[in-house]
């Protein structure tokens, strides 16, 4: 079947039309799992994971296990998480830390460095038929990290990480960068499962402000949201690059909501650390999302857990791990400032669990529309039509925007989700996408 | 027969429709000038309101009236009193704004009001800002 699918068709930038296949296809996942997740960088852990020698983590890339594991020499490396021998998963826990790597099946042991050290019934093997020196771990073709962001690639080919993020660079620096010693995740990460195509999760985090109000209904009855639906629609829609996508968003004219809500002890030094053009930006808004392609998504957003609790910032990332055409493992994880004060941290950390992660209020009501939208999408007579992508295409980027990319003024529109597909199908039919 | 008239405070009212255009029960859509409105016949007596929504500044559907006469909004399900504007269910909080009718030889008059000062700005407008008062009571 793979071959009878025309994935250039299922996307049309110009018109603002997405095919619905392209949440529910089996022939359009394989398309994917090969020319996209096999090719691009993909977030593997955050180096205050694994700080210590001997420290690893277990993620995926590209659907296969991989370990992340701080070296007895301090370099941070990434491997299968899988045996030379027969193939088994080497290390069963998905955190720890280790002085050897043992298999739980014939016991051959990987240094942390990643290579076999010992074999059982060594004396067995001639010289001829081991070579241990050519059975360490596979290495993950390229890995690298951007202010503490470990990121792994399997092709060789793709461009360097620096070059890939490009400038959306830049905008990660006003999250993960604004002070001297950046950000630390807040534990492990959560993770749960969703029947939902990964690309309902991103086209979300692209940079969806037009659903609070339908979507999160109840919250805004509530008042947990502000009283009129056109207060959040203001700011941009910025295509930092390519299919790196995120949108800006100003909160009430109130020096509390200056830079994303952060607390004013940490101000001084946001301040001292961002350059002219990001201090600009990081003053002016409240709430940012979006997503590093292909599945990496972030927010920066200022929440009330509760009708008693003022509006509190947090900084998620999360990964939109594809499981199969229609299921999706969520992970995602909770950052703050090295300097943050015990304080801010359980602020950040209650805001973040009430309303986002698996039980978070918001968080739910996402993931019923986006197992819904999936679920109809699967449809055959559902899949002769396209879905809709056309709000606000008719506004010109602004010339004046102090940030690399293009802006487009107000954060209501679809625009983002356009760059993000555009640039998915790109990875799907071109030999070299990134030229 | 003139497309206009004078109120009885010197005001221009537009005709928009005649009374034969309007079934009792159900709202019409009509354009005044500048202004976009829905008009509600109920046996002799014409009403006029903005027809814009108050909640999300979206357009009201033309169409039946709920069974308790309420004007519904196709969007979140907020409901205006047509004979005041009044909000009647939540989500929306502020009135619709009323329009005075007069009814001549059959025809609807109404005034358009006043041209809007945009209080919010175009949101796709470059620098654009949202004010306090969107913002309510939030934090
Ligand atoms: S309005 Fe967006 S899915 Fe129906
Ligand atoms: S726009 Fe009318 S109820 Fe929300
Ligand atoms: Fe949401």
């Amino acid at each position: 079947m793979a071959d009878t699918v025309d994935i250039a068709a299922l996307v049309d930038e110009e018109a603002g039309h997405v095919s619905r296949r392209i949440y529910a296809d089996p022939a359009v996942y394989e398309a994917e799992q090969e020319g996209l997740f096999r090719r691009a960088w993909g977030f593997l852990a955050h180096e205050s994971e694994v700080p210590e020698p001997g420290d690893y983590v277990e993620r995926q890339l590209a659907g296969e296990n991989v370990l992340v594991i701080h070296g007895k020499d301090g370099v941070i490396r990434a491997f299968l998480n899988s045996c030379r021998h027969r193939g088994m998963r080497l290390c069963r826990a998905d955190k720890g830390n280790a002085s050897f790597l043992r298999c739980p099946y014939h016991g051959w042991s990987y240094s942390p460095e990643g290579e076999l050290v010992s074999v059982f019934a060594e004396e067995l093997y001639d010289a001829e038929h081991l070579d241990k020196s050519e059975l360490g771990l596979i290495k993950v073709t390229q890995v690298d990290s951007y202010k503490g962001f470990i990121f792994g690639c399997w092709s060789e080919e793709t461009p360097a990480l620096d070059e890939y993020l490009g400038d959306m660079r830049f905008y990660l620096d006003i999250l993960v960068g604004r002070t001297p010693g950046g950000v630390e995740v807040m534990g492990p990460p959560q993770c749960w499962e969703v029947h939902t195509n990964w690309k309902f999760a991103t086209d979300n985090f692209t940079g969806d402000n037009f659903h609070l109000y339908t979507a999160h209904g109840s919250i805004a009855e509530l008042g947990l949201l502000p009283p009129d639906p056109m207060a959040l629609s203001f700011g941009n829609l910025i295509q930092a690059q390519r299919g790196h996508v995120l949108h800006i968003v100003p909160g009430p004219p109130i020096p509390e909501a200056e830079y994303f809500g952060l607390p004013m002890e940490l101000r001084p030094v946001i301040e001292e650390t961002l350059s002219e053009p990001q201090r600009e930006i990081a003053k002016g808004h409240a709430f940012s999302v979006g997503t590093v392609f292909p599945n990496l998504s972030f927010m920066q957003v200022m929440v009330q857990g509760d009708l008693r609790s003022p509006p509190t910032p947090f900084l998620s990332f999360r990964i939109w791990q594809p499981t199969g055409p229609t299921t999706t493992k969520v992970w995602s994880w909770l950052f703050v400032e090295k300097e943050a004060s015990e304080e801010y941290r359980k602020a950040t950390y209650e805001a973040y669990v009430r309303t986002f992660g698996p039980s978070g209020i918001f968080e739910q009501d996402d993931m019923e529309n986006w197992e819904e939208c999936t679920r109809m999408n699967k449809g055959a007579i559902a899949q002769r039509y396209n879905l809709h992508h056309g709000m606000a295409l008719q506004v010109p980027p602004d010339p004046d925007f102090p940030g690399p990319g293009k802006a487009w003024p107000g954060s209501y529109g679809e625009r983002t989700q356009l760059c993000f597909y555009g640039e998915w199908k790109r990875w799907l039919t071109q030999e070299e996408p990134w030229a | 027969m003139s497309d206009t008239v004078q109120s009885s405070s010197g005001r221009v009212m537009v005709r928009v429709a005649a009374m034969d255009d309007l079934a009792e029960g159900r709202l019409k859509l009509v354009r005044a000038a500048h202004a976009k409105l829905a008009i509600v016949r109920t046996g002799e007596t014409v009403r006029a309101v903005s027809a814009m929504c108050t909640h999300a500044r979206i357009f009201l559907a033309p169409g039946n009236l709920t069974s308790d006469g309420l004007i519904e909004c196709p969007m979140h399900g907020a409901m205006f009193s047509p004979e005041d504007g009044s909000v009647r269910c939540a989500p929306a909080t502020k009135p619709l704004t009323v329009h005075e009718v007069k009814l001549l030889d059959g025809e609807i008059f109404v005034d358009p009001g006043e041209e809007p000062v945009e209080e919010n700005a175009d949101t796709t407008k470059p620098g654009a800002r949202p004010s306090a008062a969107q913002w309510g009571n939030w934090g």
